[in-house]
């Protein structure tokens, strides 16, 4: 435990104690924030288009938990595909460049420690970031105004759930980053790597939709953002926990088992 | 050796084509210093990775206390100084100890204490790596390899690129760890061998070509014979 601790902890040193992460989170707030406003403006354009054809069954459509939060935290995943490898390519192909790695593989401790030390550094990083994306619904609950009168405003248990899914989403998308870390010579090798796999697993979904069968199934469960979409819903089903718990577990053992190959490479 | 804390047997390592390491035995036992000695190049830096468990041997073995280099057991008795320093530039003198300290498993707020006595490092706690002099960093870096006293030390070139002050107190510490540790010093200094070390080993093009007690040298003219050894073809 101690040594899970001295890691994670010169991890968070490392990662906060340089400008990487703060224009990481800068840059991920800034661009969500945008989104958030357009995704209000085009909010409130529909309201009105609503209000004014008097359809109540058009105005219950127009929810702020769908329609806004869920968008904005569905743009706020698009983001970590870029923001997470620039966090994760550092856990090990930097450590291996810069010569501190021996230390790590010479020193007591399993690698089982070294790499979910490692991953959770960056839990810490996503559980800012997620928690960051509170404020959208704070705001809307603040000075929102239902649609439907007697309606609240936001739905916090479907808000919460969203929020969970964008930190395991995360989460696996820091796993798949630490192990294309351990498996790359140049940190920024690793970082566009990780990146293309991501970009190439966010697009699984589109690519599912068009495809019947167990391939089509495969290729959906596979894609984050069909998980992602059900979560920001409302909606957790077993195979979306078991997507989340196996991508990263299966990731991190890959990232430990390439930690273990550098002793023979 | 009976009473032998490191044991390296036949130990070799291939890179791609080329033979690192071929085939290297030899002992080293508690309370001796042995002078490691060799060209750049010559397979010193990789025998010290082997023995400190952070590359396997492609063949032989290494035994540290009985226990095979690369396992938990042995890794946890041993201290290494790689050639250059394994430091975080972002973390204070304090942080580097704490988390080797933490690496070996010993509660850091009383070993940290310890590490910076015995290294003297007491007015540079606050400084972060980054800003430390190339010897202040060969200091903590051996400060970090003390971290829960383990029994063998490896160390790479210690007194490189150190200050006649600093070097004169890295060889006293190293005088000081022999009483009760045994050390292996990798150096290119038949100096620092004469006036540290109980015996030498020289290696060349990965093979071990000379071990023997360094009295015995002397008598024949340390420095020849390894500029000899050395030069052979």
């Amino acid at each position: 435990m101690r040594a899970f601790l001295g890691i994670l902890r010169r991890e968070l040193i490392g990662t906060f104690a340089t400008p990487l992460a703060w224009v990481a989170l800068g840059a991920f707030s800034l661009v969500t924030a945008l989104l958030f406003w357009l995704e209000l403006l085009a909010f409130e354009v529909q309201q009105q288009r609503a209000t004014a054809l008097g359809d109540p069954a058009i105005l219950a459509l127009l929810d702020f938990n769908d329609l806004l939060i869920g968008s904005t935290l569905l743009h706020a995943q698009v983001l970590l595909i870029f923001v997470v490898p620039v966090l994760s390519m550092r856990l090990i192909a930097e450590e291996a460049q810069r010569g501190t790695l021996d230390a790590l593989l010479a020193a007591p401790v399993r690698t089982s420690v070294i790499v979910s030390a490692k991953l959770a550094s960056l839990a810490v990083f996503l559980a800012v970031a997620t928690a960051l994306l509170l404020v959208y619904p704070a705001l809307l609950a603040l000075l929102g105004r239902a649609v439907v009168e007697g309606d609240g405003v936001v739905d916090w248990g479907q808000t919460l759930l969203g929020l969970a899914g964008v930190f395991a989403t995360g989460l696996v998308y820091a796993a798949l980053g630490l192990a294309v870390s351990a498996a790359s010579t140049s940190p920024a090798g690793a970082a566009l790597l990780s990146a293309l796999i991501l970009v190439a697993l966010w697009f699984l979904g589109g690519a599912a939709a068009g495809m019947t069968g167990v391939g089509g199934a495969l290729l959906a469960w596979l894609s984050p953002a069909s998980h992602l979409e059900r979560g920001v819903r409302g909606v957790l089903t077993l195979g979306d926990l078991a997507y989340y718990a196996s991508g990263t577990l299966a990731l991190t053992v890959a990232a430990g088992a390439l930690v273990d190959g550098r002793r023979r490479a | 050796m009976a009473d032998a804390l490191l044991v390296a047997e036949g130990l070799s390592r291939r890179f791609a084509d080329v033979d690192a390491v071929a085939g290297v035995s030899f002992t080293v036992a508690r309370g001796e210093v042995v002078g490691f000695l060799g060209h750049n190049g010559a397979g010193k830096s990789t025998t010290l990775r082997m023995l400190a468990g952070a590359l396997s041997p492609s063949a032989g073995r290494a035994l540290v206390d009985g226990h095979m280099a690369a396992s938990l057991e042995a890794r946890r008795r041993v201290g290494w100084l790689p050639e250059t320093p394994p430091l975080s530039p972002e973390l204070t003198v304090d942080e580097q100890l704490a988390f080797a300290a933490s690496l070996k498993g010993c509660n850091p707020a009383r070993e940290v204490p310890r590490l910076i006595e015995r290294c003297g490092l007491g007015e540079l706690r606050r400084r972060t790596m980054g800003t430390l002099s190339k010897g202040t960093k060969q200091r903590v870096g051996l400060a970090a390899a003390l971290a829960g006293d383990p029994p063998l030390l490896l160390l790479d070139e210690p007194t490189a690129g150190l200050d006649p002050a600093q070097a004169a107190f890295v060889r006293a510490l190293v005088r000081e760890l022999a009483v009760d540790h045994a050390v292996l010093l990798s150096t290119h200094l038949v100096s620092e061998v004469s006036a540290l070390c109980g015996r030498a080993l020289l290696l060349r093009r990965g093979a071990l070509v000379l071990d023997e007690r360094v009295e015995a040298l002397k008598g024949k003219g340390l420095e020849a014979t390894v500029l000899g050894l050395l030069e052979a073809a």
